[in-house]
């Protein structure tokens, strides 16, 4: 009887283990966040805050899988993003990704930024045209109204060629965990280009925690 | 070659003997050996020419190592040597190595290998469901405790869908087994008075698919997960990377699992009766399971079809299920839904066939309506096929198709009502005996109860039009397969322990553990049921904020049901292996024809076959099922 | 002991004391989806009489069960009732099969009618349709729900087929949902309304609903979609006035001007592009 009690414990101990290992390593790991950098400026009693991202065709072995899909398109450095509640978020980013084609063209419209528009490159504009050059990826946060379309660079540009987009959006004043995605079919190889990195967090998916 | 081996003397242990003690080890060896070949394979030749996820692996890769890890699993194990050493014109087993095939001789090691006993394979297929629904049931947890907010918090978006995926996934295999695996495989041969199954090694083929099939599952949290759920639906299980091929290659080997063990206990209880026993007073337990066999060899081919034509959707770009190729969504779910319904209805019919055999054990009085409750368990059999579209009243499908499927699946309640006939009709102003097997049966009936009630309004279509696809539907199904199959597969467990291991796990400690099942059970899903009223979808992990508080009821009374269910696992744990209670042959002065065997039962069961067949529930003149002639202790087991 | 009038008496008595209780607490209780719509009026309606009529049944088995296991319990009757009554009965089963079958019957019977009457939701397929006119009060409201991986956008074709991505529509006006979707398989579900639709790509989902009051709801994804169908909701979906739905339209038509030249024309599918892969 003593060998079996010690048996049953061991189970019970190797089942401790698997579980503590499917908790930590698979449910919930915990990534690497992006922290908005505050600055001096305020706008309308608001904190304005930076935050800079990178789109690129491939991620290397940069992305947030360590080399897990070393080919696969993505925002880097991460794409979980903390920005205190209440702020304005001065977003820069950097695409270098070329362009995909919108499965919906009204994500070629820019919403719910500060003045409804975007900056690409220096230039002002309310929309891009989906099919000249036409968008690589979108910034979008569904639940906050923000999409952002942003310009594929040509296919013949020079490695490093770089689209800047900048744009400002509004957080609520209420803490939250807000979601955002790419709205561009941008996963090449996968049905309806809306596989692998587009339903995978840290590629084309992140989470937006307020607060 | 020569065609007859020359007879020659044989080693004391031959090498095929030694080999068969090894089994589960090369059967691991065997699958990994299968993976790497299936998996160069399929990325080498495949992959560059058809494949497109260019995710970790490929899809071709992946699919070919994962069914060719299964074969080289079951060859390890030792399934391949008979028919290929029949191919080639080799020698028969000597009746010697028949009977260590059969575990005769006794031994723990006969659960380990290819044994063709069928009690053996009943309790190697109880260890093996209790053990996946308690990982499943793991997965429960985790999945009540990331409820607990209505944002991701012990899981995100991504692992939680997974998490929802493993978990119904496992629980459907399992409970596709749960009762017809362990006590139809144990007692179906014993109760029809036969020695062995038609196929015995047919049997031991249909548990040993088990272990990879939910192993293959699992292992998807390794590569990534998939996100479709259990249900599978195409275009998105087309999407998905290829941690859905985990699912495909597990649900597959499931498919072919039910359909050949529906096939063996067809032969078996068609072909192996005792001369003198007629189909009309067959155990209605064995009634039972004939039918789900019938459900199972039918539906599950419509299931593998379904999961081949996904599998070449993936890896050769095939469109079955794509629209814009020219295939469609709907395909994959009237494939899908026309296995899926006569499924929960493998799940179920067993557990009709336990309650109405164990009831006249605790009512001390003949089953009331044998031959109406043989009716309704054959009439739920035959509408199962008719009533699959019910899942589809929102797809979009002809509105014109909606009335007659809101008919046939109303119509079904009729036979299962008799179900419910035949249990009043035998408790009818009887002294009903608690023990813990009626106490399960009383739950039963209960909780089943509510889940075909529930039924009625998502069957109707306009009711359904608001509780399609939320909590409602969850907390129905869970009513019907936790609340009903479950719940009597606690009660067989408890009431066939004692013959099958010759220890009793019955305490007054389990009464408690009932009443504690029962109260988290229910009070897990009646929040369920109010939380989809109001408008939960299911597999959300966010969800609207006015929700949580009943959602925290749900996960509170969840944990507590968790904790009850592991109560029973450990009573049974430590009554039958740590601290053995042994039972006495006929624990619950039973008539039936399995408890005139001695315990344990006799390898080859029967010496002589029992004659004088006689309904076993004449408890008002006492008549036993059978008259069994003694068996030689020396056959005898363990 | 009981004899047998008094075992049934004791069933009977807590049958009616159970259906009573329990079917004047539902003729009272509210129903789901609640009244918001005509559509979800119908489907309250509905849900109320299949309970108002399942619950006798179920209180009725309830009792019995009760009774069995609480009150009349006794000794193997085998005095009073002979060894053939004790295996069976034909008349009470027949009695029970007829019963129930006439209750499942009239449920279906019942369902058919209402589904004849209503057609809530059906399945209607068109390859495409050119712009509808504005719509008057007679006519219904044409609004396209597309659906894709993972959001809800919305075309009005009878306003020059602006799209937005927030749903409002104007109370007391007939609407005719056409409900799509641009990749996989969702669900639109307008809880408040009763609206539930499989958004099936190629496929023109269409129901109808007349929306019957103001306020705000909450639209989701009811159909396991990929990695953000819990997300895939909208609390900000509105019914408002006509007044305020023709503002709203107007400051929609400003806010897509942008775009406007861009959208593809109004069709109740959409193609797919030709490369079914993404890249």
């Amino acid at each position: 009887m003593r060998m079996r009690l010690w048996l049953l414990l061991g189970s019970l101990v190797v089942t401790g283990v698997l579980v503590g290992f499917f908790v930590t390593r698979f449910l919930n790991p915990v990534p690497p966040t992006i922290v908005a950098t505050s600055t001096s400026q305020v706008t309308n009693g608001k904190p304005v805050v930076n935050i800079t991202l990178t789109t690129v065709a491939a991620v290397g072995n940069d992305g947030e899988g360590k080399g897990e899909h070393p080919n696969w398109v993505g925002y880097l450095p991460t794409t979980y993003l903390h920005v205190p509640a209440g702020s304005i978020v001065h977003m820069t980013i950097n695409q270098q990704d070329g362009s995909s084609g919108l499965r919906n063209p009204y994500f070629a419209l820019v919403r719910g930024t500060v003045g409804n528009d975007m900056t690409v490159n220096g230039k002002v504009m309310q929309a891009i045209d989906p099919g000249n050059p036409g968008p690589g990826h979108t910034f979008t946060i569904p639940d906050l109204g923000v999409s952002v379309p942003l310009v594929g660079v040509a296919d013949d540009a020079p490695a490093g060629a770089t689209n800047v987009v900048t744009f400002d959006f509004v957080v609520p004043n209420q803490p939250g965990l807000y979601r955002w995605q790419c709205f561009v079919p941008c996963a090449a190889g996968t049905l309806y280009g809306n596989g692998g990195p587009m339903q995978t967090l840290g590629y084309m998916a992140g989470e937006l925690q307020v607060g | 070659m020569d065609a007859v081996a020359p007879a020659r003397p044989l080693p004391a242990r031959p090498l095929s003997r030694r080999l068969y003690e090894w089994g589960l080890l090369l059967g691991v060896i065997g699958s990994i050996v299968g993976f790497l070949i299936g998996w160069a394979i399929g990325s080498v030749a495949i992959a560059y020419s058809f494949d497109t996820d260019n995710s970790l692996g490929s899809d071709a890769g992946i699919l070919l190592g994962y069914a060719l890890s299964a074969v080289g699993f079951l060859a390890g194990m030792g399934f391949l040597n008979y028919p290929i050493s029949r191919l080639l014109g080799r020698r028969m087993p000597t009746a010697e190595e028949k009977a260590y095939q059969h575990g005769e001789g006794g031994g723990l090691g006969r659960y380990f290998r290819l044994t063709t006993d069928h009690k053996v394979i009943g309790i190697q297929y109880l260890v093996m469901i209790l053990a996946f629904l308690f990982i499943g049931g793991m997965g429960a947890m985790f999945i009540r405790s990331e409820l607990l907010t209505p944002t991701p918090s012990v899981a995100n978006a991504q692992s939680y869908l997974t998490l929802v995926g493993l978990h119904s996934t496992l629980m459907i295999f399992m409970a596709s087994a749960a009762i017809i695996g362990p006590f139809g495989n144990y007692f179906v041969p014993i109760m029809i008075g036969s020695r062995n199954m038609a196929f015995p090694r047919l049997e031991a083929l249909t548990f040993w698919l088990l272990p990879p099939a939910g192993l293959i599952l699992l292992s998807t949290v390794f590569i990534g997960g998939f996100t479709t759920g259990w249900t599978g639906y195409a275009p998105l299980s087309d999407q998905n990377a290829i941690g859905m091929d985990s699912y495909l290659i597990g649900f597959g080997l499931i498919g072919i699992s039910i359909g050949l063990s529906g096939l063996n206990m067809i032969a078996t209880i068609l072909t192996k009766r005792a001369p003198t026993l007629p189909l009309s007073r067959m155990p209605i337990f064995v009634w039972s399971v004939l039918v789900t066999s019938f459900l199972g060899l039918l539906a599950a081919p419509a299931l593998i079809g379904a999961v081949l034509m996904e599998t070449l959707d993936r890896t050769f770009q095939s469109t079955f299920y794509v629209p814009s190729g020219g295939g469609s969504p709907y395909l994959w779910e009237n494939l899908f839904w026309f296995f899926g319904h006569p499924e929960v209805y493998i799940f179920i019919v067993p557990a009709f066939g336990i309650v109405m055999e164990l009831l006249p054990v605790f009512t001390r009085r003949p089953l009331w309506g044998y031959r109406v409750g043989i009716g309704g368990m054959v009439g739920v059999g035959l509408l199962s096929f008719a009533v699959w579209q019910h899942h589809l009243f929102v797809s979009g499908l002809a509105p014109s198709l909606r009335p007659f499927y809101m008919f046939s699946t109303e119509l079904i309640s009729v036979p299962t009502g008799i179900i419910f006939l035949v249990a009043l009709g035998s408790m009818w102003r009887a002294r009903v005996r608690f023990s813990t097997p009626m106490l399960f049966i009383g739950g039963f009936l209960f909780n089943f109860l509510i889940g075909g009630f529930t039924g009625v309004f998502l069957s109707d279509v306009p009711s359904d039009f608001s509780l399609h696809a939320s909590y409602f539907v969850q907390a129905h199904f869970h009513y019907t397969i936790m609340g009903g199959e479950v719940f009597a597969l606690m009660a067989a467990i408890v009431y066939f322990l004692p013959k099958m291991t010759g220890r009793s796990m019955d305490t007054k400690w389990l009464k408690y553990q009932f009443w504690a099942v029962f109260i988290t059970f229910n009070g897990t899903f009646i929040s369920l049921i109010a939380v989809g009223i109001l408008g939960m979808p299911r597999r959300a992990i966010s969800y609207a904020a006015y929700l949580q508080p009943l959602n925290i009821s749900a996960s509170l009374f969840a944990f507590g049901l968790g904790a009850s269910m592991a109560w029973f696992l450990g009573i049974l744990i430590w009554k039958v292996i740590i601290k053995p209670t042994p039972a006495t042959d006929n624990t619950w002065q039973s008539l039936g024809v399995e408890w005139q065997l001695p315990t344990p039962v006799p390898v080859f069961n029967y010496d002589d076959v029992p004659t004088a067949w006689a309904l076993p529930y004449d408890y008002d003149t006492g008549t036993p099922a059978a008259v069994v002639g003694s068996a030689s202790p020396a056959m005898s087991g363990v | 002991m009981r004899n047998r009038a008094s075992a049934l008496r004791a069933v009977f008595v807590t049958w009616l004391i159970l259906a009573i209780a329990g079917d004047v607490g539902l003729a009272l209780s509210p129903m789901p989806p609640g009244e918001a719509s005509t559509l979800a009026s119908d489907e309250s309606f509905t849900m109320k009489l299949l309970a108002l009529m399942a619950w006798p049944v179920f209180s009725a088995v309830l009792a019995a069960l009760f009774c069995t296991f609480v009150v009349n319990r006794m000794a193997p009757p085998t005095a009073e009732v002979s060894a053939a009554e004790l295996r069976g009965n034909n008349r009470i089963q027949t009695t029970w099969i007829a019963v129930t079958l006439v209750v499942v019957l009239s449920i279906a019977v019942y369902g058919t009618v209402a589904l004849a009457m209503d057609q809530p939701g059906g399945g209607v397929s068109t390859v495409s349709a050119a712009l509808p006119q504005p719509a008057d009060a007679s006519q219904p409201l044409e609004v396209q729900v597309i659906a894709q991986q993972w959001w809800f956008t919305y075309r009005y074709p009878t306003y020059g087929g602006i799209e937005t991505a927030q749903l409002v529509l104007p109370v007391g006006q007939k609407i005719e949902f056409h409900i799509t979707s641009l990749d996989v398989t969702h669900s639109f579900w307008f809880y408040a309304l009763g609206v539930k639709a499989d958004a099936v790509p190629l496929n023109d989902n269409v129901v109808t609903a007349t929306p019957t009051q103001i306020g705000t709801y909450r639209v989701q994804c009811a159909e396991l979609c990929g990695l953000w169908h819990g997300n895939m909701a909208d609390s900000t979906a509105m019914v408002v006035s006509t007044s305020d739905f023709t503002a709203w339209v107007q400051q929609q038509t400003t806010a897509d001007a942008p775009v406007m030249k861009y959208l593809e024309p109004y069709s109740h599918t959409y193609l797919e592009p030709p490369a079914i892969y993404g890249g």
